[in-house]
């Protein structure tokens, strides 16, 4: 990411997306004024505490989300040289599956139990290419294999796989047209440990393989530093520091950031004590006017509660905190 | 799966044996029996005692009861006492009659309850459902006797569009399926729209869209499938009430149907008839389920997996 | 979108079960078969019942609607005169009572029965000696007969088991129809029991729909019909069967609805057809019940003046009953014109305070039907007057006279509300239900004097006598003994289309649709 992105191949292209829910019982402010830009081939962690407006932000790249109460605008979304903001209902349904796919966390849920896992990847592949019934069930078993399940399977239910095989089977849908820009939602969340790794790998291979852009969205840092080239750090529905894996991770600068690392168990260390963030979890209805982590900065003062603005402090490394425009600050977390 | 079916029609025997068994027990503990309904008003006392022996009356209740299973186990159903014909006829004679009956009033719920309930669902807290849900309470509120003669002082006295009552040809279904299909529509609309209502939650939707599913498709094809499951349930239970022929219907559109059969043999004490119909009715009540069952496998593969254990 | 195709599967067969059904529909009109120039009259006669036809076999069952159907097929030996309420010959011209027990019956010449063959000594004989012994319900009747004699093959002679003044009286038993000998040694049982000497034909029966019949060219027992069809229409629901008469779907209705009544006879279209029902409603009082006051002559004389019957038969039938001074009914043969005991409330609150009953509660039992609910809660409210509190129990019917005619002293009834529709000669109206052998006394009455009274006005020969007999037995009951307090005898109506003629209703429900037809214009 750089501040003149001319010349960037961009998959996604987005500008101050703000999304709010009006319920009955107030607004609460999910995302908002963000920023993001991926460029082709390139993985984007997303990393942040739930809440943070993660899921809503891959869910407004879809337009999935829910109409009445959600309310999403934004100034621009280009996704694959797509104008997302100037379509019809058409036009998008063809673009979803095709150019941008989604997985989703919970993957006991994510696959209708009355149709075939063979049926439900063909589906996809029927949506968005021009092929003959027998052709996308074909081409279906291909991508169970793909995905390391046996093509025989194809005609059996959901509820006869396990959660990691379920999980393959949504990852095969997801991918099964190439799209080229793919948004995965914690999708090892929900699983154990040993297949996490496994369905990590299968992403990583597949992702070479089709020079798929991946964004990944997760709270675990580890995994962001096994799959991503970038990272952007969310709270209170904004990015607050954004930088490849080295400049995040290395050259941590956000109050935030320090905090989730800082939270972080120390496998040398077994006896210390975990240090959490202090205060409370951010409430979406009640959000403060400047900065959205003030209440919980170890750093505060008054300037933080204006509206903070983002700045590249390099040409991929962009925070958006004013405690640096006092002279000789930082935070403790010291350069690596 | 046919291991399955077969338990299932094993398991009809006992219920069956039980069935009668309270039936008949039931009838003779109610006071008054057939014969003073039957026997002329100046019978003497040796002329009743002729004619109960005549209907196979006589003797205790045990021995009765047990000429009576000895002749269902070769599956006689026994002389109606009241017609003088065995009840088998009496029962088979008019059943088709109910039967169709059945079929179109269920059609006619179908074609009310399913639209409509998914349109609730869909357009769930707006005013259409609120008019479907009303809708539906008024289906369920409404005596089938009260709308029957509604209907029919509309469509037939003042329209002069249908026949009033009476069986024959395509017209004389219309009004009483209408009237039961209605009644049964409202109940049916409720079990539809809060199916549906669960089913819209489901993760599995919003993957349906975001593979670019159009919104039609994806109420028709994902949502309907998964929630028609449950419907199926109650669609057999309502369909298989109407087997046993729905009294009120038949006596205000003067249906020949089985319920009206049954109403009035209870009426008569006519044990033989009245516990011949109740057993006909249980079991095709029972074949009905079963139906149901079934088709329950195959529309959830689950459900299939489990029958086949 | 295999619910879709089951669904569609469902409606083909609808339809194709529907279309298959479609002979079914009994016709509403025909054209006409009388040549030009000739009153042109329905061809068709549609009337629509209230209860359901069962069975076309005489000996079957004494329901009245079955009645009323095998009238028109088969015939009776002996029939009541609707117009004189009489008994007189049907298929037998004349007879001759030797002795009180022994008859010679003279058959009618050139009957001709539907299967082509003609009435005889041997049909009689086989109707009602062969067949008639193993039926309960004739078994009774034909046990009279001591020796069935054939004379000729037009005459008979009866010697009885016991002399039986009003003996003809018993052929008018609709189990006695004469049947053709002939047919039941050709054809099987079910066919044969079709086959009489009646105006009309069995046709067709759809049980719980309807059963219809048709013209029988060849009949001599009566006048060859004019209309060519009559169908009987099973409708329940009385509204319905309003509905269909004004659709003009039907051309007459049985037992309209009470509501209905004005519209049929304000209307230009329809007509509201009445007559004295022979049924007698009274409230019984149970005289073996020691624990109760109604055992109490005075209390019942109380009873019998405390109400005021023109209200009660305004409650319970809008007026459209004949209100009863004497025990028996009216259309009975010897019915006395006795003054009864009149309304008298002044009397009735004296006797009421003098008894001590004020304030009491006294149990009444009743049927659940329409008329008899109404009359219950009448008497509920006339008696309050009184300051006597009257607690109703309803019961289905057939419970009800189970409990009535269960033990007296401890059946615990002490008051109901009962009717009794007397047949045929006077015996029937005292026989049953208050001679202390008869199997339907209600009333537990247990009086010798009144027994041997109705014994020997069964078997008196002189009717002047008789006469006297019955007019005492009417006054005893009546005025002294008070068993039972007759409120009324309801009116019995039809309804029908606007020139529907020839229907004859019967006292006892058993209506005559022999004549019935309507001329087209």
């Amino acid at each position: 990411m750089s501040q003149t992105e001319n010349t960037k191949d961009l998959v996604l292209d987005l500008k101050n997306l703000q999304v709010r829910f009006e319920t009955e019982d107030g607004i609460c402010y999910a995302v908002n004024g963000l920023d993001l830009e991926i460029e082709r081939g390139k993985a984007l962690g997303l990393v942040g505490e739930t809440g943070a407006g993660k899921t809503t932000t891959a869910l407004s790249l879809l337009r999935l989300v829910p109409d009445p109460p959600g309310v999403v605008e934004c100034e621009k979304m280009v996704i694959n040289g797509h104008d997302m903001l100037n379509i019809s209902i058409k036009e998008l349904e063809k673009i979803r599956g095709k150019d941008i796919s989604m997985i989703f966390q919970d993957p006991m849920t994510a696959l209708n139990p009355v149709f075939t896992v063979g049926d439900q990847i063909a589906e996809s592949i029927m949506l968005h290419e021009d092929v003959s019934m027998a052709d996308a069930q074909r081409k279906a078993i291909d991508m169970l294999e793909l995905v390391g399940i046996p093509g025989e399977r194809a005609g059996e239910y959901p509820h006869e796989f396990s959660g990691g095989m379920k999980q393959r089977v949504v990852i095969a849908i997801a991918l099964a047209c190439h799209p080229q820009l793919l948004i995965a939602d914690e999708p090892t969340t929900a699983l154990d440990v040993t297949i996490q790794a496994q369905v990590l790998d299968l992403m990583r291979n597949l992702r070479q393989q089709y020079q798929t852009s991946l964004i990944m969205i997760t709270h675990d840092l580890g995994i962001v530093a096994e799959v991503c080239d970038d990272v952007a750090v969310m709270y209170g529905g904004n990015i607050v520091e954004q930088g490849t894996l080295e400049d995040v991770f290395n050259h941590t600068m956000h109050p935030y950031t320090e905090g989730l690392f800082n939270s972080l168990p120390n496998i040398n260390d077994r006896k210390a004590k975990l240090t959490p963030i202090r205060g409370l979890m951010l409430d979406p209805m009640d959000m403060p006017p400047g900065c959205p982590f003030a209440p919980r900065c170890p750093y505060y003062d008054e300037k933080c509660d204006l509206p903070q603005e983002k700045k590249y402090v390099t040409e991929t490394h962009a925070i958006r905190c004013c405690a640096y425009e006092r002279p000789g600050f930082h935070i403790e977390r010291k350069e690596r | 799966m046919y291991r399955y079916v077969l338990k299932r029609i094993l398991m009809m025997i006992p219920v069956l044996l039980a069935v009668s068994f309270v039936v008949y027990f039931l009838m003779d503990l109610a006071p008054g029996d057939i014969i003073s309904s039957m026997a002329p008003q100046d019978a003497t006392e040796a002329e009743i005692e002729m004619m109960r022996e005549e209907l196979g009356l006589n003797g205790t209740l045990m021995e009765r009861y047990f000429r009576y299973m000895k002749g269902l186990i070769k599956g006689d159903l026994g002389m109606s006492l009241s017609l003088k014909r065995p009840v088998a006829e009496c029962f088979f004679q008019r059943f088709p009659a109910t039967l169709k009956l059945a079929f179109a009033s269920i059609i006619v719920t179908l074609l009310i309850s399913i639209p409509l309930g998914i349109a609730a669902a869909t357009h769930h807290r707006s005013v259409l459902d609120g008019v479907s849900m009303v809708t539906a309470l008024l289906g369920v509120s409404m005596p089938a006797f009260w709308l029957g003669l509604l209907l029919i002082l509309a469509l037939s006295l003042k329209l002069k569009l249908l026949p009033s009552g009476g069986s024959g040809g395509i017209q004389y279904i219309i009004l009483p399926a209408l009237t039961l299909g209605a009644g049964n529509a409202g109940h049916m609309t409720r079990i539809t729209r809060s199916s549906m209502l669960d089913v819209i939650r489901q993760d599995y939707l919003r993957t349906a869209r975001a593979k670019g599913v159009s919104e039609k498709q994806v109420i028709r094809k994902h949502a309907l499938k998964n929630a028609l499951i449950p419907i199926i349930n109650v669609f057999g239970t309502t369909f298989g009430n109407s087997l046993g022929g729905a009294v009120a219907i038949e006596t205000v559109f003067a249906w020949p149907g089985v319920g009206r059969l049954t109403v009035s043999a209870i009426n008569n004490r006519d044990m033989t008839l009245a516990t011949g119909c109740i057993i006909m009715f249980t079991i095709f009540m029972n074949i009905t389920m079963l139906l149901v069952d079934i088709a329950y496998a195959y529309a959830d593969p689950r459900i299939k997996a489990q029958y086949s254990n | 979108m295999k619910k879709i195709l089951a669904l569609l599967l469902a409606m083909a067969m609808i339809f194709s079960l529907a279309a298959c059904s479609g002979s079914n529909e009994p016709a509403q009109s025909g054209g006409d078969d009388q040549p030009s120039g000739e009153p042109h009259y329905k061809d068709t006669i549609i009337i629509a019942m209230a209860d359901e036809f069962t069975t076309i076999d005489p000996t079957a069952t004494t329901a009245e609607t079955n009645q009323i159907v095998q009238d028109l097929v088969i015939d009776l030996l002996t029939d009541t005169n609707l117009n004189t309420i009489t008994n007189e010959g049907e298929l037998v011209d004349h007879w001759e009572m030797v002795a009180p027990d022994d008859w010679i019956f003279y058959l009618k010449p050139g009957i001709n029965f539907h299967d082509g063959t003609v009435l005889d000594v041997d049909d009689v004989e086989f109707s009602l000696m062969v067949r008639g012994p193993e039926k309960s319900t004739a078994a009774n009747y034909v046990a009279k007969i001591k020796e069935f004699i054939k004379i000729d093959d037009l005459t008979f002679e009866c010697k009885l088991v016991a002399g039986d003044v009003d003996f003809n009286y018993t052929f008018a038993a609709n189990a006695l129809s004469i049947q053709s000998k002939e047919a039941f040694e050709s054809m099987p049982e079910e066919e044969a029991v079709k086959i009489g000497t009646g105006p009309f034909m069995f046709e067709e029966f759809v049980p719980g729909d309807y059963v219809s019949l048709v013209r029988f060219e060849n009949c001599t027992s009566a006048p060859v019909p004019n209309t060519r069809r009559l169908v009987f229409k099973m409708i329940p629901e009385a509204s319905a069967r309003m509905i269909a008469l004004e659709n003009g779907e039907v051309d007459v209705i049985m037992s309209p609805a009470a509501t209905d009544y004005s519209r049929l006879s304000d209307s230009d279209e329809f007509q509201l057809l009445t007559t004295t029902g022979r049924g007698q409603h009274f409230i019984a009082f149970n005289l073996q019940n020691a624990n109760s006051i109604v055992s109490d002559p005075k209390f019942r004389l109380a009873v019998a003046k405390a109400i005021d019957k023109d209200e009660m038969v305004l409650a319970a039938w809008d007026g459209y009953a004949q209100v009863s001074t004497s025990i028996q009914c009216r259309d009975v043969e010897f019915y006395a014109d006795i003054e009864g005991i009149p309304y008298d409330p002044e009397g009735a609150k004296a006797l009421f305070e003098e008894l001590g009953v004020v304030g009491s509660t006294i149990k009444l039992v009743t049927s659940d039907a329409d008329h008899r609910v109404k009359m219950a809660e009448n008497f509920q409210a006339q008696m309050a007057k009184y300051g006597v509190k009257i607690d109703v129990e309803y019961m289905q019917q057939s419970a009800l006279i189970e409990l009535l005619t269960s033990d007296g002293p401890t059946s615990g009834v002490e008051l109901s509300i009962v009717s009794w529709t007397p047949g045929k000669n006077a015996d029937y109206m005292y026989r049953n239900p208050i001679h202390s052998q008869g199997g339907r006394n209600y009333a537990h009455l247990q009086d010798p004097e009144i027994d041997a009274l109705i014994d020997e006005a069964a078997g008196e020969v002189d009717r002047t006598r008789r006469a006297e007999l019955y007019k005492e037995l009417q006054e005893k009951l009546t005025c002294e003994i008070i068993n039972w307090v007759p409120i009324a005898q309801a009116t019995l109506t039809m309804g029908a289309a606007k020139g529907v003629e020839g229907i004859l209703l019967h006292p006892a429900l058993v209506h005559s649709f022999k004549g019935v037809q309507k001329l087209e214009d």
